[in-house]
């Protein structure tokens, strides 16, 4: 065989510092498909910050949440909530009530959950409708955890139940029952009141309406139960849906840059602001 | 003997050799020998860089057809050769093997190149491992790639400075769905979840192995490629925070000319 030429060597050499260079780069452009999962830093953030929420909390008998809902796609939107809510010094948590990616995909994810990471109080994630395309719902599992979860905010009892039913044909049990029996069973002695957080609202698209009443029944047994969160509608909202004076907050969009703040304060008693970054 | 007289006498010879090309024929195997009455000349085609020599091939075997017009005359023999030309032209061209690039995790396929190599069409088989997912994933991947250009480094060596593309990317699984399933309301999502529509640009480095080498393949070429997909793109189009590092995708991959 030939033997290469000065010229073969040079481009050799210029070749492989190229792509050494781009090797650098390179592990974090590696992608195997849009839905493949492959998910990597913090995961089971719930379980953790749900510690944190309960640790800071303990004992207090006021507290201050943000509701932050459907932030799908509107990076800069949620980059700059939580700027805005970094920038209070009186909130003890932040709840999302889901639809945090649009198309289920991992990458979606993965820069969401970066971006609530740099929020200076510990936040809690609800399974979207969107979440559950494609991977997106394994997705979810893994880095946030089970989409049923409950947790105690000093005398107050946060439920965050999973709605979306009409995304699993309402083949499996949603809203889980067994879980909310479960959870009224086991609540802690010095709950005195409680909030129930979900996606997707009774008498929506998303939501089991063949059991709505069922579920206002049974989130009813709640010890002071004062309100529910939810989002999916992307607007700012309060309804009553079932006369009995429990009323739904829904949360706006990421893309109308607003977001709820709810004080549960010591009297028993809650007010709330819409605000605007 | 003075100079300009053996050149004059070599032409004379080559003028002869090919008026008399008959004597130079090769030997062939009896059984693939054309009848003696027959005049077959082997014939040359040219296609662009590459020379197809056709087999001169025996008329049809029946002992008492008659053959009027020449083997390559009759509108029988056109059609069949036509007819091979189409079909070999089907027969895979080259082969890739692609580690990441969005079209799972290792991707395999045939390819074909056409148009004085400048087009290529690669059909790709992925694999996607489950991960934190239920199952592991299939894909199924068409890649159109134009190569405009082929910078000779050396006798062996080429680099293309440029390749550039789009593809088509589709998994496996009940979780994607090309058309919205008809339970929900219309444009509930606007989206296919199951079809990828990916661009791309890319570099490779193309070793020509010397003839004598070769066993099954003529070059074998190493390349990267950037690419993004629908909806990384999307992402960014509406997002200046968003990180490029999120809608980039690299991929490397071999290649290798049959």
């Amino acid at each position: 065989m030939k033997k290469p030429s000065d010229k073969t060597f040079f481009w050799l050499f210029r070749g492989s510092l190229f792509l050494g260079t781009m090797l650098v780069v390179a592990c974090d452009l590696i992608d195997y498909h849009p839905y493949d999962t492959r998910i990597e830093g913090k995961h089971h953030i719930n379980e953790q910050n749900i510690g944190r929420i309960e640790a800071a909390t303990a004992g207090k008998t006021t507290v201050h949440f943000v509701l932050i809902s459907d932030t799908q796609r509107w990076y800069d939107e949620t980059k700059a909530a939580v700027r805005s809510i970094n920038a209070r010094n009186d909130i003890d948590f932040v709840l999302h009530c889901g639809d945090i990616s649009d198309f289920g995909v991992t990458r979606e994810f993965e820069v969401q959950r970066d971006i609530l990471e740099e929020l200076s109080v510990p936040y809690v994630v609800l399974l979207g409708n969107h979440d559950c395309l494609g991977t997106g719902a394994d997705a979810y599992r893994y880095i946030f955890g089970n989409p049923d979860f409950a947790f105690n905010a000093g005398d107050t009892h946060f439920l965050c139940i999973n709605s979306n039913a009409f995304e699993y044909d309402y083949s499996v049990d949603i809203p889980n029952f067994g879980f909310i029996r479960n959870d009224l069973e086991s609540l802690p002695e010095n709950v005195r009141r409680s909030v129930v957080a979900m996606h997707a609202q009774p008498t929506s698209e998303q939501f089991n309406n063949n059991v709505s009443q069922l579920f206002e029944y049974e989130i009813r047994k709640y010890p002071g139960l004062q309100f529910c969160m939810c989002g999916h509608g992307h607007h700012t909202q309060v309804n009553e849906w079932f006369d009995d004076g429990v009323l739904y907050y829904e949360c706006a969009a990421a893309k109308h840059r607003e977001y709820l703040v709810f004080t549960l304060n010591e009297e028993g008693g809650y007010t709330y602001e819409v605000v605007e970054y | 003997m003075k100079l300009s007289n053996i050149r004059f006498l070599t032409a004379i010879i080559a003028l002869i050799a090919t008026i008399l090309p008959s004597q130079a024929r090769p030997e062939v195997p009896d059984s693939l020998a054309p009848p003696a009455t027959t005049e077959i000349q082997p014939a040359v085609v040219v296609v662009h860089d590459t020379v197809y020599r056709y087999i001169t091939l025996p008329p049809p075997a029946i002992s008492d057809s008659v053959n009027v017009g020449g083997i390559y005359s009759s509108k029988y023999e056109k059609q069949r050769i036509r007819r091979q030309k189409v079909w070999n032209s089907l027969i895979p061209k080259q082969f890739t093997l692609q580690y990441a690039g969005s079209i799972g995790m290792l991707a395999a396929g045939p390819g074909w190149h056409y148009g004085r190599h400048h087009w290529e069409t690669d059909l790709l088989f992925g694999f996607v491992p489950r991960y934190h997912s239920e199952k592991a994933k299939f894909t199924f991947t068409i890649k159109e790639r134009y190569v405009p250009w082929d910078c000779r480094l050396s006798d062996t060596w080429a680099l293309q400075p440029l390749t550039a593309g789009v593809a088509f990317s589709g998994i496996s699984g009940d979780d994607f769905w090309k058309n919205l399933p008809d339970k929900y309301p219309s444009n509930y999502y606007w989206f296919s979840t199951k079809i990828r529509t990916h661009v791309y640009i890319g570099q490779r480095f193309r070793y020509d192995i010397p003839s004598h080498y070769r066993r099954f393949h003529s070059s074998v070429a190493a390349y990267y490629e950037l690419s993004t997909c629908d909806f990384y793109a999307l992402s960014k189009y509406s997002n200046r925070e968003y990180s490029w590092k999120d809608v980039l995708s690299l991929a490397f991959g071999i290649r290798w000319e049959m």
